[in-house]
């Protein structure tokens, strides 16, 4: 397997043979984003060929460093678009599941100026997740960014499912905390 | 709407962080992690190591998560230069101490030791809960398992692995090893359960729908359908019928819903306690039949766990014919402290 940077560099050289590379190295990835909040698998192979489209598209003049993120990123945002846009689309109770373990850790702020919370919020929760511990920081965006299964991570880690479920709890609690202590939390 | 704005907060998660933890599972989450990264990362510490050794005492003296651990997650390269060496310590009337290092080139078997110098907290089958941390860990695999147990010192020992990757030599290398809590006096629980579980199953329970879900298991039939789609009602407690077989555990409810026979098992205080188990049935010839899905769902207080054990069994079936068998593992005592150890990788001997 390519790394990044020559795959990068067949993007510079337009070379078709940049897309099959990037597939082979991040397709399942790519493919298990979207999985995780489309259920649909014909939506799924959609989103990740649209998400290779776009780093055609991009790249160059983008040159992302790191490449994972990067691709993982458009394919989570348009696999989002199609899950709140399109009302055919089934309900995704796990995605959604997902949400709702982190919604008691917020409270709704009704205040007229929502986009400065939701930019805070976001800034805050970066802060926090650097004062977390490697693996529990990986935990936690393997379950709310990734959507990974508590099983799954639970096999990453090589821990028990309860382990897991009991270690995410506690990250919540802590993040809970630190909102209330920034004010963030009501 | 509170959920856009949860959805809207994890889309701006840090990239850095999005990476770490892609590339964790790609290197089978053994902690490793591009070369590019390390460099980079010592390239900014070298830079500005200098402005971070000055605020690093005032941030702690202003009482600021601890510094170090900050300094660890942004500049690991000078966190270590900073860590003292620390070979032994105590709290909570328990010791953890280096014994003994092995180094061969790019490995290295460290011996760690925990000791209950005041009390009768630790037996053979202490268990570290997974709150034990090996820094770094983002170019080395490493690994931690119990090898010893000496009843008459209360000691335990344990092993780390620890392989720094690219063959790049280990020793001199500062290691971190710390815990936060652990778990002993563990029991086994593999019986047969009492019959009348099977004989009071009810055709018509009082069901419910609005739990907290907390993760799901089991085998089901078909791959490509989420448990969480299938199952709609789960049972509500039946405490007339409940029947606690070891301490901690307790089968709350048993009937058929939805067409399937549901078992429900309420594992008590799991934060402290790593209760946990599972069914299965056995029929007239002795073959096992499992469970089909496991959902588990939070308590009120979140401090206990159900879990529903779902059999593809039809009311129509004659619940004479099995035997419902529990396999559980408790334990009540948790010790936690602060334990932390930190030491250069070379050959050591005591």
């Amino acid at each position: 397997m390519l790394e990044d940077s020559q795959i990068i560099e067949l993007f510079f050289e337009r070379s078709e043979q940049a897309i099959v590379e990037l597939s082979e190295k991040y397709g399942k990835v790519c493919s298990s984003v979207s999985r995780n909040i489309l259920k649909n698998e014909l939506d799924v192979e959609e989103c990740v060929n649209d998400a290779y489209l776009a780093a055609w598209n991009t790249i160059p003049p983008q040159e992302p460093n790191p490449l994972l993120s990067y691709l993982c990123r458009i394919v989570r945002n348009l696999s989002l678009k199609k899950y709140h846009s399109n009302t055919a689309v089934k309900r995704n109770n796990y995605y959604d599941t997902t949400l709702d373990e982190l919604v008691e850790c917020i409270a709704s702020n009704t205040t007229i100026e929502n986009e400065v919370f939701a930019k805070e919020l976001s800034q805050q929760l970066n802060i926090f997740l650097a004062t977390l511990r490697q693996k529990d920081r990986v935990m936690f965006v393997r379950r709310y960014w990734y959507c990974d299964t508590v099983s799954e991570i639970a096999s990453y880690f090589h821990m028990s499912s309860n382990a897991i479920s009991v270690r995410l709890l506690r990250i919540r609690e802590k993040l809970r905390k630190y909102l209330k202590k920034e004010g963030i939390y009501v | 709407m509170i959920r856009k704005e949860v959805e809207n907060m994890i889309n701006n998660i840090n990239e850095k962080y999005v990476q770490e933890a892609g590339e964790y599972v790609l290197n089978n989450g053994k902690g490793k992690d591009k070369n590019r990264i390390i460099r980079r990362t010592a390239t900014i510490a070298a830079a500005l190591a200098f402005c971070f050794i000055i605020s690093v005492p005032a941030l702690s003296a202003a009482g600021v998560q601890p510094a170090y651990i900050i300094l660890h997650n942004t500049f690991p390269e000078v966190a270590r230069k900073l860590k003292p060496i620390n070979l032994s310590c105590e709290d909570n009337g328990i010791k953890m101490e280096v014994l003994s290092a092995n180094v061969h080139d790019n490995t290295a078997d460290i011996y760690i030791a925990i000791q209950d110098i005041t009390g009768d907290r630790i037996n053979e089958n202490i268990d570290l809960f997974d709150s034990y941390d090996i820094e770094p860990s983002y170019d080395c695999v490493a690994h931690c398992e119990l090898v010893d147990y000496n009843d008459t010192i209360k000691m335990a020992t344990f092993l780390i692995q620890i392989e720094q990757c690219d063959n790049y030599k280990i020793s001199g290398k500062k290691i971190t090893f710390s815990i936060d809590r652990f778990l002993s006096k563990k029991q086994e629980y593999n019986e047969a359960l009492s019959q009348n579980i099977l004989k009071n199953v009810s055709k018509n329970p009082v069901t419910q729908s609005n739990v907290s879900v907390k993760g799901c298991s089991g085998m089901s039939i078909n791959p490509d359908v989420d448990p969480l789609d299938s199952v709609k009602h789960y049972l509500k407690e039946d405490e007339k019928n409940s029947y606690s077989p070891v301490d901690g555990v307790t089968v709350t409810a048993a009937g058929f819903v939805d067409g399937k026979l549901h078992i429900q098992v309420y594992y008590n205080d799991v934060l402290k306690t790593d209760n946990h188990g599972e069914l299965y049935l056995k029929d007239s010839n002795n073959n096992i039949i499992n469970y089909e899905y496991g959902i588990s769902f939070w308590d009120k207080e979140k401090c206990g766990s159900y879990e529903e054990y779902i059999f593809d069994i039809s009311s129509e079936t004659k619940l004479d014919n099995y035997t419902l068998y529990g396999d559980f593992t408790v334990c009540n005592s948790l010790t936690e402290g602060n334990w932390q150890v930190t030491f250069p990788i070379k050959n050591i001997n005591k």
